[in-house]
C-alpha cells in the first residue's frame, strides 16, 4: 500500500509531458531531459511552467505552457533545440545517449544543466564522454548571456547557499558556439519555482527569472 | 610586242613588193618611185607610232602658296588674358583667321591656299569657326611633327603654329627635333600671368572597403597670395555637397590632408577645390581636382529584425556561417511598441532610430514582424531603401506577419512580391518542394537534383500566399500534407534598384536540427540562407554574362577595352549570344556601343571606348540570347581630367621659340603674326614641270599620215591605176 501511496505522491510531483502535443508551432519550447542514473531529474517542477509563462508575459513570446519531457537516445530530441536538466544525484549517459546528444549539438541544439546541488560530478564525467576533447570553461561575465537582455555584471546571481561557493556558469563550446551552459552553485531552478515552493525573496526569484531569460534569448540568437 | 610588229613590218612589205612589182609597168620610173616612196613613209610611220613614241618636254606653271595654320585647341587656350580686352587666348585666334571685318587680306588671296588645322588630341584638318577649346590638354608637338611628316614633300607650304606653348609634351626635350619644313611659331597668350592659389595635386587611393577612411592629401600652390591669407578647402561628393572642409593660411608648406568616410559603396566621384575666398580670383579653372575613389563593401551588411524564435536563432547562425556578413539584430518584444532591443547596444531603441541608418546596411530581414511596430515614415523609409538605394528585404513568414500581420494597407505590402490575403498563416506541417522551374537560379542552387524534399522535415505552419506579383518569380513552393495543394513559399521580385525576397513559411530551423546535412553545399538551412542573401546583395543576375573591364580609372584620350562572354544555363559559353551596350556619361552623354565578336572565343564580344571627357561614366552591357534571355551587367568607370594646365597660366614662349629655332622657322607673338598677315602679299610660286606626252595623241602626226595615204591615191587615180 505504501509502494503505491508513493507512486501515486511521485505522478503528482512529475511534471506533465507535452509529448502528445506538437509544440513545434511555439516561437520557444523547452524539453526537460529525463536522464538515467538515480538522480531526481524531474525537480523543480514549477520552474519551466513559470519561466514559459514569463516569457510570454514579458516578452509576448508564443510559448507552450508546459514543457515537453524527453530522454536523449529518442529521435523526438530532435525536435527540441533547447532541453533543460536538473536534480540532485547521480546522471549517466548510455553509449546510444551520448552519440544521439553529440549529434544533437552538432546539429543546433542547446543545453542549460542547472545543478540543484549534487549533480555537478556526474554531470561533468557525462559531458566529458559527450565530448572527450573539450571540457566544461567558466563562461567571462563579458560574455552576451549574462547580457542578452538582463545585466548581470558580475555573472550568474547567488539564489540558494549550498557550498559557500560563487555561483559560476561553466560553458562548453562546439565550434566556437555554446552549446551547452552549466550554471553550478547558484540553484537558478530552484529561484523559478513558485514561491510558496521555497519561500525565496522576491528579489532573488526575480534575479533567477531574469537569468533563465537571458539564458533564453541567448539560445535563440547565437 | 616588238616580235608582232616585226611580223607584221615584213608581211607589209613583202606584200607591197608584190603589188608594187606588178605595177611598175604601167607608169614610168619617176611615177612609180613617187608612189613607192609615198607608201613607204606611211606604212614607216605608222609602225612607229605602234610603239608608242613619247615625246618630252620642260613647261613653267604658276601655283598659289600653301599657309597651314596649326592652332592648339588645348583646355588653356580658354584662359582670358589675349589682346587688350582679355578675351581667351582661342577667340583672339578665332578673330585673326576668321572674322570678316578684320581678317587680312593675305588669306583672301587667290595666290595663298590657306587650310586651318586643329591641334588637340587629334589633328582635325579643315578647322571651321567656332574655334572651341577641348576639355583637357594635347600634345602639340607630337601632332605637329605628325602633321608635318605628311606634307613633307610640299615645296609650297610654310606652316605656323598659334599656341600658348603649354602642352603636356612640352616637357619632351625640343633640342634634337628634326623636320623637312620650318616651323614658324606663334605664341598667344601673357608670358606673365599668374594664378592665385591652385590645386597641385591630391593623392587618394583607388579602392577603400566602406568602412575605412578615405585620405586625400592635397597639395596646395599658390603664387600671388601675400603670406598670412587665408584659404578655404573644400571636398565635394558626386552631387556638389561639401564633405570637408578645411581652413588654410599661407605660406603652404605641407600638403593638407582631408579625410572622409564614405557612407556607400560604389564608385564615387570626389573633387577637392580651394579658394581664396576673400579676394577675386581671375581664374578657377585650376582651384578643382576632381578625382574617383571605388568604395567596395566586403562584407555584407544585414540587419535583422524579429520575434525571438527558433526561426529567428537558427536563420542568424546560418547568417553567420556565411563568409563577410556583417550582423545587426534587433528583437521585437511587443507588437505594438514601438522600440526594439538592440542585441549590440543591449538597450532598446525606437525603431524610427534604427531604421535612420538603414542606408548603411545591404539587407533587411524581417522575421515574423509585425506592421504595427512601424509608423508610416518608417514603411516609406524601407520602401526607399530599396527603390532608390538597392537594398534588399527578406520577409520570413510566421503567424505574426504578412496577412496577420496587418500588413494589408500599408506601403509594406509594395516590396511583397505577392497579394496578401487577411489572416493568412495556418498550422499545418507543410512540406516544401521546388517549383517546376527548369532554369537553373542562384536561388536553387545546392537544392535541385540533390535534396530529397521528402527527407526534410516539414515546416510548422505556412501564411498562405493565392497569388504572386506579374513581376516576381517562385523558386519553392509548399506542398499540403496530403499534397493536393501547392502554395507559393520563396517567392523573390526586383523593385527599382533593390530586390525582396519572401519565404512564407515558419519552421525553417527543423531543416538544420532535424535535418542534418542534406544540401550539395553543406547544412541545408545554411545553403538556403546564403543563396536568397547571395541574390539579393547582387547587383544584377549576372550568372550567366561576364564582363572584363581593365580598370576603374581611366586617363582622359585613354582607350578603354572591354570584353563579355555569355554563357548559356550550364554555364558553357553561349553559341547564340549577341552583346549590346549603352554608356552614358557626364552632359547627358548617352550613346550605344557595338560589341564584335572575338575571333576563336565562342560567345566572346568585345568593345572599344573612347569617352570624350572627364567625369563618371556608367556601362551597361546585355546579353541577348536567341530565346529572348537577356542577362545585363552595369558598372561605373571614370575618366580622370588633367588640370595642369591650369597650374601655369602664363605662355611658355620658351618653348615655342625652342621648337622654331630647331626647326628654322620663325617665332612670332600673335600681334606680330597679325601684322606680318596684314603686310604679307603672296606671289604665286613658278614651278617647272617636265612634260610626257605620247605622238599619237597628237592630231599632226594623224594629219600626216592622213596625207601621204591621199597624194598617194591622187597620183594613182591620176594615171589611171585603180
Amino acid at each position: 500500500m505504501r509502494f503505491l501511496l508513493s507512486l501515486i505522491m511521485l505522478a503528482c510531483l512529475m511534471p506533465v509531458s507535452l509529448m502528445a502535443e506538437d509544440v513545434t508551432q511555439y516561437d520557444f519550447f523547452i524539453a526537460r531531459v529525463h536522464y538515467d542514473g538515480g538522480g531526481d531529474w524531474y525537480s523543480d517542477p514549477t520552474s519551466l511552467p513559470n519561466l514559459l509563462s514569463a516569457l510570454n508575459d514579458r516578452l509576448h513570446m508564443f510559448v507552450p505552457n508546459k514543457e515537453a519531457v524527453v530522454k536523449l537516445d529518442e529521435e523526438e530530441l530532435f525536435h527540441y533545440p533547447f532541453i533543460y536538466m536538473t536534480g540532485h544525484g547521480n546522471v549517466t549517459f548510455s553509449p546510444r545517449q551520448l552519440k544521439n546528444l553529440r549529434k544533437y549539438f552538432e546539429q543546433g541544439g542547446f543545453l542549460w544543466a542547472d545543478d540543484n546541488y549534487g549533480m555537478d560530478e556526474s554531470f561533468r564525467r557525462e559531458m566529458e564522454k559527450v565530448f572527450p576533447d573539450s571540457k566544461l570553461v567558466e563562461v567571462p561575465f563579458s560574455h552576451p548571456i549574462y547580457h542578452s537582455h538582463y545585466q548581470f555584471d558580475n555573472g550568474l546571481p547567488k539564489i540558494h547557499e549550498h557550498d559557500n561557493k560563487p555561483p559560476q556558469g561553466f560553458g562548453l563550446f562546439y565550434e566556437g558556439r555554446l552549446v551547452v551552459f552549466y550554471t553550478y552553485e547558484t540553484d537558478i531552478g530552484d529561484g523559478l519555482e513558485s514561491p510558496e515552493v521555497h519561500n525565496d525573496p522576491a528579489k532573488k526569484r526575480e534575479q533567477a527569472l531574469q537569468m533563465a531569460i537571458n539564458i533564453v534569448l541567448y539560445s535563440l540568437h547565437y | 610586242m616588238g616580235y608582232f610588229i616585226g611580223i607584221t613590218a615584213l608581211f607589209v612589205l613583202l606584200v607591197g613588193t608584190l603589188l608594187y612589182t606588178l605595177i611598175r609597168k604601167r607608169v614610168s620610173a619617176g611615177k612609180f618611185a613617187l608612189l613607192l616612196g609615198l607608201r613607204l613613209c606611211f606604212l614607216a610611220l605608222l609602225v612607229w607610232l605602234l610603239t608608242d613614241p613619247m615625246i618630252t618636254f620642260m613647261k613653267t606653271r604658276s601655283k598659289p602658296q600653301k599657309m597651314y595654320l596649326l592652332v592648339d585647341q588645348s583646355r588653356s587656350m580658354s584662359i582670358t588674358d589675349a589682346g587688350e580686352n582679355n578675351v581667351a587666348r582661342l577667340d583672339y585666334v578665332q578673330k585673326l583667321l576668321f572674322d570678316e571685318a578684320s581678317r587680312a587680306d593675305a588669306l583672301r588671296s587667290e595666290n595663298l591656299l590657306v587650310e586651318v588645322i586643329g591641334i588637340g588630341d587629334s589633328v582635325r584638318r579643315n578647322l571651321q569657326p567656332p574655334l572651341e577649346p577641348l576639355a583637357y590638354q594635347s600634345n602639340i608637338l607630337e601632332n605637329s611633327l605628325s602633321f608635318l611628316d605628311d606634307i613633307s614633300d610640299d615645296s609650297r607650304a610654310s606652316v605656323y603654329i598659334i599656341s600658348d606653348g603649354c602642352s603636356t609634351d612640352k616637357s619632351v626635350d625640343v633640342s634634337g627635333i628634326s623636320s623637312k619644313l620650318p616651323l614658324n611659331t606663334v605664341c598667344v597668350g601673357n608670358p606673365e600671368e599668374q594664378v592665385d592659389c591652385m590645386i597641385r595635386s591630391v593623392q587618394a587611393p583607388g579602392e577603400v572597403d566602406i568602412e575605412d577612411t578615405i585620405d586625400f592629401h592635397i597639395q596646395v600652390g599658390t603664387q600671388k597670395i601675400p603670406n598670412g591669407s587665408k584659404l578655404r578647402l573644400l571636398l565635394l561628393d558626386d552631387d556638389n555637397e561639401v564633405l570637408q572642409q578645411k581652413e588654410i593660411n599661407t605660406p603652404l608648406n605641407d600638403e593638407v590632408l582631408l579625410s572622409y568616410k564614405p557612407k556607400s559603396a560604389g564608385l564615387h566621384q570626389y573633387t577637392v577645390t580651394v579658394d581664396s575666398y576673400d579676394m577675386d580670383e581671375p581664374y578657377t579653372e585650376n582651384n578643382s581636382y576632381k578625382t574617383a575613389v571605388l568604395v567596395e563593401k566586403k562584407d555584407v551588411r544585414i540587419m535583422v529584425i524579429g520575434k525571438p524564435s527558433w526561426d529567428m536563432a537558427f536563420l542568424l547562425r546560418s547568417l553567420r556561417a556565411v563568409r563577410n556578413v556583417r550582423l545587426s539584430v534587433y528583437n521585437v518584444a511587443d507588437d505594438t511598441a514601438d522600440t526594439i532591443f538592440s542585441l549590440q547596444s543591449l538597450v532598446d531603441q525606437p525603431v524610427e532610430e534604427v531604421l535612420k541608418n538603414l542606408s548603411e546596411q545591404d539587407v533587411l530581414i524581417f522575421c515574423d514582424v509585425p506592421a504595427t511596430i512601424f509608423a508610416t515614415s518608417d514603411m516609406q523609409g524601407i520602401e526607399k531603401f530599396v527603390e532608390n538605394k538597392g537594398g534588399g528585404v527578406w520577409f520570413m513568414g510566421g503567424e505574426s506577419t504578412l496577412g496577420s500581420g496587418s500588413y494589408i494597407g500599408t506601403s509594406l505590402t509594395n516590396l511583397l512580391p505577392v497579394f496578401l490575403v487577411d489572416n493568412d498563416y495556418v498550422v499545418q506541417p507543410y512540406r516544401v518542394d521546388l517549383s517546376q522551374i527548369a532554369r537553373p537560379h542562384p536561388l536553387t542552387a545546392g537544392f535541385a537534383g540533390s535534396v530529397d524534399f521528402d527527407q526534410v522535415p516539414p515546416l510548422t505552419g505556412i501564411n498562405i500566399v493565392q497569388k504572386i506579383k506579374p513581376a516576381a518569380e517562385t523558386f519553392f513552393i509548399a506542398n499540403t500534407p496530403v499534397g493536393s495543394q501547392r502554395f507559393p513559399l520563396l517567392s523573390v521580385m526586383n523593385y527599382g534598384k533593390g530586390k525582396t525576397a519572401l519565404f512564407a513559411g515558419k519552421g525553417l530551423y527543423r531543416w538544420s536540427m532535424e535535418g542534418g546535412n542534406q544540401s550539395a553545399g553543406g547544412d541545408l538551412l545554411t545553403t538556403f540562407v546564403r543563396n536568397v542573401i547571395a541574390w539579393i546583395v547582387s547587383p544584377s543576375e549576372n550568372a550567366l554574362m561576364h564582363v572584363r573591364l581593365p580598370g576603374i580609372k581611366y586617363d582622359l584620350g585613354e582607350k578603354i577595352h572591354t570584353e563579355a562572354v555569355v554563357l548559356d544555363t550550364t554555364y558553357a559559353p553561349a553559341s547564340d549570344a549577341q552583346v549590346k551596350g549603352r554608356v552614358t556619361g557626364p552632359d547627358d552623354f548617352d550613346k550605344p556601343i557595338d560589341f564584335v565578336p572575338v575571333p576563336g572565343e565562342q560567345s566572346g564580344f568585345s568593345t572599344t571606348l573612347l569617352p570624350p571627357k572627364p567625369g563618371k561614366y556608367h556601362l551597361s552591357i546585355t546579353g541577348i540570347r536567341t530565346d529572348g534571355t537577356k542577362n545585363t551587367v552595369e558598372t561605373d568607370f571614370f575618366v580622370i581630367p588633367s588640370s595642369d594646365e591650369f597650374a601655369r597660366l602664363a605662355s611658355n614662349t620658351t618653348f615655342l621659340h625652342e621648337l622654331a629655332d630647331e626647326t628654322g622657322g620663325e617665332k612670332f607673338s600673335i600681334d606680330e603674326f597679325a601684322d606680318f598677315l596684314h603686310t604679307y602679299n603672296p606671289r604665286p610660286v613658278k614651278e617647272k614641270l617636265k612634260v610626257t606626252r605620247m605622238v599619237v595623241d597628237y592630231p599632226f602626226v594623224l594629219m600626216v599620215l592622213l596625207g601621204l595615204i591621199i597624194t598617194e591615191w591622187v597620183v594613182r587615180i591620176k594615171e589611171g591605176l585603180s
